[in-house]
């Protein structure tokens, strides 16, 4: 290869001329292809993101509160689990954990609820307050109507 | 019809129907791409829609810096390559089909073999080459364009290009090809 590269100072061609022609010469059948099943496929995945878009903070605020609530009630139970462990290897993150359930039986009932209804609510209002926007949008079903 | 940035930005503000105006412009080119590396029009239909849905998916993506056309093949042979890797493509050589086989006319016929013996020698070349030799002598694209969209250095792309050849010449030869193409050019 090098040899035929000091000849010509390049790679010939010359050689291949049938290969390039044939190449060249390679028909593209006639395939149908389906644009508006495109559009519509993206309008459809469009209209699902969009919603998940409101539903997905709502969802995982959710799981952020039960997580705080089973927390808040299995708090004795919890924390003897890690005063079993508190002796072990894990001594300093059990004991961390243990000064923290402390902390949080410090909070009166009536706080613990507003701190828990509170943004329950709103999130609700607000989830019900963009799917009502959302049903609202033209654009969307303009673009359902076009494709 | 508008710059090609000048449609992505609108479909990224929010005009999806836009959106039909660069498949329109693009969709031969992607169609040809594809087939030129399955030989198959039912597998190319496929693909070329799936390539459509992740080029949308991805507009973010593009750099209005760059030619939105190297941007949108280099996709598409990324998408096709994955696509023959994952699911281990392998055309047997009954289903490269010879459109407008005629057994009429002899020439004709000689011709349609070539042609086929040449998609199949094309179909044992790896994924790499395939590509490269197909946008280069098929779809006239640039070294500079072959360059960005192979991911080659500059410098070696013309290397690439004859072990490319070579290799398909090699496979040809076992196939008797040149013999075939010396009777038709010679009538």
């Amino acid at each position: 290869m090098d040899r035929i590269k000091n000849e010509t100072n390049e790679y010939p061609d010359d050689a291949f001329n049938e290969i390039i022609i044939g190449i060249k010469r390679i028909d593209i059948p006639k395939i149908e292809f389906d644009r508006k099943k495109v559009m519509r496929e993206i309008v459809r995945q469009k209209s699902r993101h969009g919603i998940w878009r409101y539903l997905a903070p709502v969802v995982w605020s959710y799981l952020t509160i039960s997580a705080f609530y089973f927390f808040y009630y299995f708090r004795n139970i919890i924390s003897n689990i890690f005063l079993y462990y508190a002796e072990s290897k894990l001594k300093w993150i059990s004991q961390f954990l243990i000064k923290l359930i402390k902390l949080v039986s410090l909070i009166p009932n009536e706080v613990l609820v507003v701190l828990i209804i509170v943004p329950t609510l709103s999130l609700i209002l607000v989830f019900v307050f963009k799917l009502v926007l959302l049903s609202k949008n033209s654009q969307r079903r303009k673009y359902e109507k076009i494709f | 019809m508008p710059q090609d940035y000048e449609i992505v930005e609108n479909v990224l503000k929010g005009e999806i129907e836009m959106y039909e105006l660069l498949m329109i412009k693009y969709e031969d080119l992607i169609k040809s791409i594809v087939y030129g590396m399955v030989y198959n029009e039912e597998v190319t239909k496929d693909i070329t829609q799936e390539i459509f849905l992740k080029v949308y998916k991805k507009l973010k993506q593009y750099d209005s810096g760059y030619s939105f056309k190297s941007w949108l093949t280099r996709l598409a042979k990324n998408h096709t390559i994955d696509y023959l890797r994952k699911t281990k493509y392998n055309t047997s050589l009954n289903e490269v089909n010879p459109s407008n086989f005629s057994y009429a006319d002899e020439d004709l016929t000689l011709k349609e073999e070539m042609k086929l013996q040449l998609e199949k020698a094309m179909l044992k070349l790896d994924e790499e080459n395939r590509m490269l030799l197909y946008l280069k002598y098929h779809e006239n694209y640039s070294n500079t364009e072959l360059s960005d969209i192979m991911n080659i250095p500059m410098k070696n792309i013309r290397l690439k290009l004859f072990r490319a050849k070579e290799r398909l010449k090699k496979i040809l030869e076992g196939d008797d090809y040149f013999k075939s193409y010396g009777e038709v050019e010679n009538g």
